[in-house]
């Protein structure tokens, strides 16, 4: 509003207001709080002004306006509640319930329905249509929602997402006139990432929560605001509980985060925490069984099981979940670091561990993630980025829509819901990369260190497309993301390095995507030890022969070595898991089972790839005999007689550690001699969403969709 | 008779008069060429000023004045597009049909002009999907010849001058009559309309500027051109000039199109087409298309056919098709027809109009049926009025003036209807 000589006036229900010139009439009834009905407009998606509900009466024009559809002009004399925009506005709630279903006491839309909210304001007592209403035919959506298309008011608010959002059109209105529909036209099930947005969006309940349907009603749920804890995004969730049992998950509106979308396993994923696999009791092997004991008992036993060990701790490996709580993560690593246990490790994906001591760039993204959308250049290495971080994804949708390149380079093809620039496919992906950074070497005639310069001898000379990547990124706003593909690679630090360089050389922004929720948190206070350069890493410590493994939070089916760790478990003397689930693994091979919190009944906070800490908090009573995973943390260290920071002391760290991270980050600049071969043969890694952590992987309506079967 | 057929309709007797041949006997593509041959006389200024001063007014039915519509394109140097409505399907309107039958290649040309006149460099011709027999071979086979001819294409006679025109059949539905409606269906999406502004002018066809003119409009254009705007306003009054093609049908003893001058008296026009079938009495007329309002004898008789005489009617000179009613016809089954007519053609996109139309429909079918109830004529009325005016195209008034002008002129015949379960007036 600092340009004046653009404002203009415009007059809402006789008050005076400035404007901008093209705003729609909503947006300014909306910023001045007047309230105009509407159930077709939405903020985020395109105007369709096909609702009429938002008719308004503008002096000077002989019918009613719809304000989501009408530019403001100087001058402009709006009335919102004369007595023709009232008609308007009742005439179109008359006509939306003609058809509407009167069966609001069964819809589990009630009570946060949109039209019934209206309609007590502009609707009628009686109806006057006395005829027959129309039914209309439901289509199977999949497991996450539900269809009582006879309620669709066809505001076409889930076509739109699927065009504009979404980026793949899944829903299509069908038919005409009172015979339109809401389908997949040919069936099939809803199956992009994001596709649960649809049940926030419809204002009716004509798309619903399938697997919440007719459990609840929604005045009967606590809400409670917390962190998504299934990718590195950090998306913002509203729980919603009934006699602390979490019912459902909605979005929390957070602009600088997943703006009003989650994704469907940030929604769908809690189920899995009521799995029958959770791990209930304590639980001791006793001869060749599995006996079930008091925590205390269990916890004894495991510190036991440490002091035998007393040989500075060299005979243990701890293997620990990315996705903990970043108090969890430290209370671990500072644990490990006062008994002297060098093999800890949180890197369950991660192959080529050839670097050893450049940690001083943590895996994050030095911009954020709503400066994605103004990116006119990205560079994607080794992702598939929609399954990674559908959140991420989807910023780099918006800045493709808004005309930017996206480039990709990549092992193997994904499908992407945006225009793609260069796309490179190739077994040899690694090779095209380094082929990129010679050419922005060509093209900058910047001067490298000798060593570069001598690596870059050997990489073939980059093709077209090769420079036209290189003259993309050397534009302004530019990014360059690594994607967990790349960091699963065998030749990651190879990759790594490239792209750290190649970011330097054309000054472009640069974005780790991380695995887990909170791999950063672990990063921050060195679950890798860095104080010493014997630290032992995932690879390596389930090579070894361990008198004792403890495990926390992750299972077999977490990691990329599976069949390596599950060989490890067996061969170790002693296995002590901390988990909220029982498999199979540990009920053959586990002494010790001490039952944890998953993340949704904990509370800490986690720290987002760019390097936001968010608490959560999730208030959930407890037995006496039950215990937090903090409360269980500290009791080892009292059993083994060492001394803990206090959890604000901690926060106090982590605080610390995040800035030092955001100053002291610098960029590698690098190449490793060697690629390391690891015991692994170099392999192709199928990253499925709805496999990635012990609670997805248990939650059934995620399992049953078209991705989760994909895995079966 | 003298007064008939003198512009668009001229050669429509002559046989083959569809085919290229015989189109250039008679002059045909002279101004096309001569405005090609002569382009710093004949520019665009120019013929957008002579169709201004020609008077020319859309023929689709809103009677916006032509030469206006061309001067809103803007001048850049974006992809534009003319596009010709042959999507014409209002009831009772026929006359684009002949026009596309026997004298395809004036339409060729007038498009080809207009093209010229507001800088598009590509045509469609969206036509009707009913038409996809009769009239879609002529018109595609004359687009054939005229690029044979070397009239249409890139580097035109060496003019300089690129234009390709692409006919597009669509797939019959009332509502691709709407313009935007129309340029939706040409970009192979569902036929619905899209809110303006932006108007097409700014944002048509894939979002370039695009205007879009009936059939018989750009017909009118090679003649108004080659004969001066003058010549062609001189054929109607001072402000309704030029002809129209009247499509005349219902009670009428020959009913068909006749190009007249605008401003005969209706009951000039009725005896040209050979006046009321069976001399019955005239009872009432829909003078342009279902959607305008209908006027009793008692007032179409004392009207002038043009757009100002029946807008203060209170109806409208629509499209030209006029719809004869003699007595003894019974007004409710026949607003019960046309209204079904709506009811099955709303795209279904907007509120108003997609539960609206079904509710008017029920009403005066139980009315029909012997069901009607007391309340039934005021709530048609009010069920009408609120659909009226609040709908994003002009597909929600076209459904209410059929209900409102029956109700307003023949409250009694629904009266006696819903009071005798469902025994018509006109049964006597």
């Amino acid at each position: 509003m600092t340009d004046t000589k653009n404002k203009i006036t415009v007059t809402i229900d006789g008050i005076e207001h400035d404007a901008l010139p093209g705003q729609m009439l909503i947006e300014l009834t909306d910023q001045t709080g007047t309230y105009v009905p509407r159930f077709c407009y939405h903020e985020k998606l395109s105007i369709a002004a096909n609702c009429r509900m938002c008719l308004v009466e503008v002096e000077n024009s002989n019918s009613a306006l719809p304000a989501c559809a009408t530019p403001v002009s100087d001058g402009m004399i709006v009335h919102t509640k004369s007595k023709p925009a009232k008609t308007a506005q009742e005439s179109t709630m008359e006509f939306l319930l003609i058809n509407h279903p009167l069966d609001c006491p069964i819809c589990d839309q009630g009570g946060e329905c949109e039209l019934q909210d209206l309609a007590y304001a502009y609707g009628k007592n009686d109806s006057r249509f006395d005829i027959q209403k129309q039914t209309k035919k439901n289509d199977d959506l999949g497991p996450l929602v539900s269809t009582d298309m006879t309620r669709c008011i066809m505001c076409t608010r889930c076509v739109r997402f699927g065009t504009e959002i979404a980026g793949i059109q899944e829903l299509g209105t069908i038919g005409r006139g009172e015979s339109s529909n809401i389908s997949t036209y040919v069936s099939k099930t809803v199956d992009h990432e994001l596709s649960g947005n649809i049940i926030d969006l419809c204002p009716v309940g004509a798309l619903n929560n399938k697997p919440y349907r007719y459990t609840d009603r929604t005045w009967e749920l606590d809400q409670i605001e917390s962190i998504s804890p299934h990718d590195c995004v950090g998306t913002n969730i509203m729980i919603h509980k009934k006699n602390d049992i979490i019912r459902r998950i909605v979005p929390k509106n957070n602009p600088d985060i997943n703006e009003t979308w989650i994704a469907d396993r940030d929604r769908f994923g809690f189920d899995g925490i009521y799995s029958e696999d959770r791990a209930i009791s304590p639980q001791l092997r006793v001869n060749s069984d599995l006996d079930n004991v008091k925590v205390a008992d269990a916890m004894d036993r495991s510190v036991d099981m440490i002091k035998s060990c007393s040989n500075n701790g060299q005979s243990i490996g701890v293997l620990v979940s990315p996705n903990l709580s970043t108090e969890e993560q430290y209370l671990l690593s500072d644990f490990c670091h006062q008994l002297g246990i060098k093999a800890i490790d949180y890197r369950l994906r991660q192959r080529d561990f050839s670097e050893k001591s450049d940690r001083s760039f943590i895996p994050h993204m030095n911009i954020n993630l709503s400066d994605i959308d103004s990116m006119k250049n990205t560079l994607i290495l080794g992702s598939d980025l929609r399954k990674e971080t559908p959140i991420l994804a989807h910023r780099i949708k918006k800045s493709a829509d808004s005309g930017s390149s996206i480039h990709i380079i990549n092992s193997h093809e994904s499908e992407y819901h945006f225009q793609i620039g260069q796309n490179i496919i190739n077994d040899d992906w690694v090779n095209d990369i380094g082929q990129v950074l010679k050419a922005a070497i060509n093209l900058t005639k910047n001067h490298l260190p000798n060593n570069i310069a001598d690596h870059l001898d050997t990489i073939d000379e980059p093709s077209v497309k090769h420079e036209a990547i290189a003259v993309s990124l050397c534009q302004s706003k530019s990014l360059i993301i690594i994607g967990i593909g790349a960091y699963s690679d065998s030749q990651y630090q190879i990759i790594r390095s490239y792209a750290h360089i190649l970011s330097s050389v054309c000054q472009t922004n640069l974005c780790e995507i991380s695995e887990g929720s909170n791999m950063i948190g672990a990063s921050i206070h060195g679950l890798i030890n860095e104080s010493t350069d014997q630290t032992l890493n995932f690879s390596e410590i389930i090579q070894m022969n361990h008198d004792l493994l403890i495990m926390y939070g992750i299972e077999p089916n977490d990691t990329i070595y599976q069949a390596e760790l599950i060989e490890c478990m067996k061969s170790t003397n002693n296995l002590v898991v901390f988990t909220p689930y029982i498999n199979e693994y540990f009920n053959q091979h586990a002494d010790v089972i001490i039952p944890i919190k998953t993340h949704y009944e904990g509370t800490g906070s986690m720290i987002n790839l760019e390097l936001r800490n968010q608490s959560f908090n999730h208030i959930q009573s407890m037995s006496a005999d039950e215990f937090s995973n903090i409360e269980l943390l500290m009791s080892m260290y009292q059993g083994m007689g060492i001394q803990s920071l206090s959890v604000s002391e901690i926060n106090d760290c982590i605080q610390k550690g995040i800035e030092t991270i955001a100053i002291t980050a610098e960029k590698i600049s690098e190449i490793p001699d060697t690629t390391l071969t690891t015991f692994l043969p170099k392999k192709e890694t199928i990253f499925n969403m709805y496999n990635t952590d012990n609670v997805l992987r248990r939650s059934k309506p995620l399992q049953n969709t078209k991705e989760g079967l994909s895995s079966k | 008779m003298s007064k008939l057929n003198q512009v668009i309709y001229s050669n429509i007797n002559d046989s083959n008069s569809w085919t290229i041949d015989e189109y250039l006997k008679q002059g045909g593509y002279s101004v096309w060429k001569d405005i090609l041959a002569d382009q710093e006389n004949k520019n665009s200024n120019w013929i957008i000023e002579e169709v201004k001063k020609s008077g020319l007014r859309g023929r689709g039915g809103a009677g916006f004045p032509t030469g206006l519509k061309w001067s809103f394109m803007p001048n850049n140097d974006d992809q534009k597009y003319i596009v010709c409505n042959s999507d014409e399907s209002e009831p009772g309107t026929c006359h684009d049909r002949d026009i596309l039958k026997y004298n395809p290649h004036v339409l060729v040309e007038g498009m080809a002009i207009a093209a010229y006149a507001i800088g598009a460099t590509v045509g469609y011709n969206y036509v009707r999907g009913e038409f996809m027999l009769e009239c879609y071979p002529r018109i595609e086979a004359a687009v054939k010849e005229a690029y044979e001819a070397g009239l249409l294409g890139g580097n035109i006679l060496e003019s300089g001058v690129d234009f390709d025109l692409y006919n597009f059949l669509g797939a019959g539905a009332y509502i691709c009559g709407e313009e935007t409606g129309l340029l939706e269906s040409l970009e192979g999406k569902q036929g619905k309309p899209r809110f303006k502004p932006p108007f097409p002018a700014n944002f048509g066809l894939y979002g370039k500027p695009t205007t879009v003119n009936n059939t018989q409009t750009l017909a009118s254009i090679p003649k108004i051109i080659e004969n001066g705007s003058k010549w062609y306003s001189d054929f109607g009054t001072e402000k309704s000039p030029g002809t129209l093609i009247f499509s005349i049908s219902g009670h009428i003893n020959n009913p068909g199109n006749y190009e007249l001058p605008l401003g005969l008296t209706f009951n000039e026009v009725i005896e040209i087409a050979g006046g009321i079938l069976d001399e019955r009495k005239l009872k009432a007329v829909i003078p342009g298309g279902s959607s305008t309002k209908v006027l009793p004898a008692k007032i179409i008789e004392n009207c002038t056919m043009d757009y100002e005489s029946l807008q203060s009617a209170d109806s409208a000179l629509g499209t030209g098709a006029m719809i004869i009613i003699a007595e003894d016809t019974c007004m409710v089954e026949l607003l019960k027809r046309i209204s079904r007519f709506y009811f099955a053609e709303s795209c279904g996109q907007c509120t108003p109009c997609r539960e609206g139309t079904g509710w008017l429909y029920r009403i005066l079918d139980r009315i029909t049926n012997g069901q009607g109830l007391s309340g039934d004529l005021s709530l048609l009325e009010d069920v009408a009025g609120r659909i009226e005016g609040n709908t994003i195209c002009a597909f929600g008034d076209a459904s209410a003036w059929p209900v409102q002008s029956f109700l307003k002129h023949y409250h009694h015949e629904f009266k006696y209807m819903i009071e005798n379960k469902g025994k018509s007036v006109a049964a006597g």
